[in-house]
């Protein structure tokens, strides 16, 4: 019964790694390019935060929010609240560099003052 | 007995690895996302490219594709001007559609006239609205990813023109104007005469609009002591020395 687990064992951590152990074994050598992306993943939200994952493979990444209009909220990444529906639209965070992944939790203050609500949240590139 | 249950347990264990591996992340919630992030072509009217829009989301995205102008900020940063299109210039192959979760589509994108400039920097903003409302607190979120499309000239042209040095906020900043056709970073280096002696430093570099003014930072004025300074500044473009010119300001 050990043996059967220990095999079982292998035979998962095997299937994670095969693709990288397959080409280990060739002794292929791994080239090309890859196009830049842009990238946002919304996690989960909850009565007043959006959990997010952003990525990004260009020189600099900013992320902004708007609202639908008449919203009335604030937003944040951190602490500092931002009100939304102001002609250009909060800058929450930026970064230099690539993300991969980067998680980014978006707080959202004050309550809904419209009927179909939405926060339009904006991952961009900061140079043109 | 114990070694029965453990070994039950790894079997468990290496089953749930090997599930993790094959299976896509069918319980993850998701997202939007665009591929190529920067879009860069000789700008010559006909097709100049495409770009893959991808639903990750675990719910279906109502797709609109909008070419826009940017606008940039005395900064450097630039946002799409939400005011405008250009569609007149820019022809996308789908402005608008709906993508299943877990699906893509590749948009073409077309040049429809020749810029005038000979060359056209914009914004492609991707836009996705879910089909259905999120439960939750009520608020939906929507998506949105602005990318960057350079449709280059035939000939690159390089240029800048110095403007006034001055204190911005928390620096010392000169105003620098793109002359040429190319966004291609300017830099350089500023030789600060002031109050206690000289100080050489490098301007960092910054990607300028055609036509557009951006405030190069020169120094933090924390760094500065009040008094008046002279200010040399050398600016490169391309790999080329583009300007120089000699501002005075005062802290």
């Amino acid at each position: 019964m050990r043996r059967l687990a220990a095999i079982a064992v292998l035979a998962g951590a095997l299937a994670v790694a095969s693709p990288a152990a397959a080409l280990a074994r060739d002794g292929v050598e791994i080239g090309g390019t890859v196009d830049a992306t842009l990238g946002l993943t919304v996690l989960d939200d909850g009565p007043s935060v959006f959990h997010t994952e952003i990525t990004s493979t260009v020189d600099a990444t900013r992320l902004t929010v708007a609202g639908s209009p008449g919203l009335g909220v604030t937003a944040a990444v951190g602490s500092v609240f931002q009100p939304l529906g102001v002609p250009i639209d909060p800058l929450l965070r930026s970064w230099s560099g690539p993300l991969a992944s980067e998680p980014v939790t978006i707080s959202v203050g004050g309550h809904a003052k419209t009927s179909d609500p939405y926060l339009l949240i904006t991952v961009s590139a900061q140079t043109p | 007995m114990l070694r029965r249950r453990t070994a039950r347990l790894l079997v468990v264990l290496a089953a749930v690895c090997a599930l993790g591996a094959v299976l896509p992340s069918a319980f993850a919630a998701g997202g939007l996302s665009i591929s190529p992030a920067i879009l860069e072509h000789r700008a010559a009217v006909g097709n100049v490219g495409s770009v893959v829009v991808s639903n990750t989301a675990s719910t279906s995205l109502k797709i609109t594709v909008t070419p826009r102008p940017w606008r940039q900020a005395r900064s450097g940063a630039v946002s799409p001007d939400r005011s405008k299109t250009l569609r007149s210039v820019v022809g996308v192959s789908a402005k608008s559609f709906t993508l299943a979760p877990g699906t893509k589509r590749t948009v073409d994108v077309r040049l429809l006239r020749k810029p005038s400039g000979g060359a056209l920097y914009a914004a492609m903003e991707v836009v996705g609205k879910p089909t259905k409302k999120a439960p939750g607190n009520g608020i939906t979120a929507q998506y949105r990813i602005i990318s960057s499309l350079r449709l280059t000239a035939a000939r690159a042209r390089h240029g800048v023109r110095i403007g006034d040095a001055r204190v911005s906020g928390k620096s010392a900043v000169v105003a620098v104007r793109n002359t040429g056709n190319t966004v291609d970073p300017v830099a350089g280096s500023v030789r600060l005469v002031g109050p206690r002696g000289t100080v050489n430093r490098s301007i960092a570099a910054v990607r300028v609009l055609p036509g557009g003014i951006v405030d190069l930072k020169l120094a933090a004025t924390s760094a500065l002591p009040k008094g008046s300074y002279t200010a040399t500044i050398s600016l490169t473009q391309g790999g080329a020395k583009v300007a120089s010119a000699k501002r005075t300001f005062r802290r």
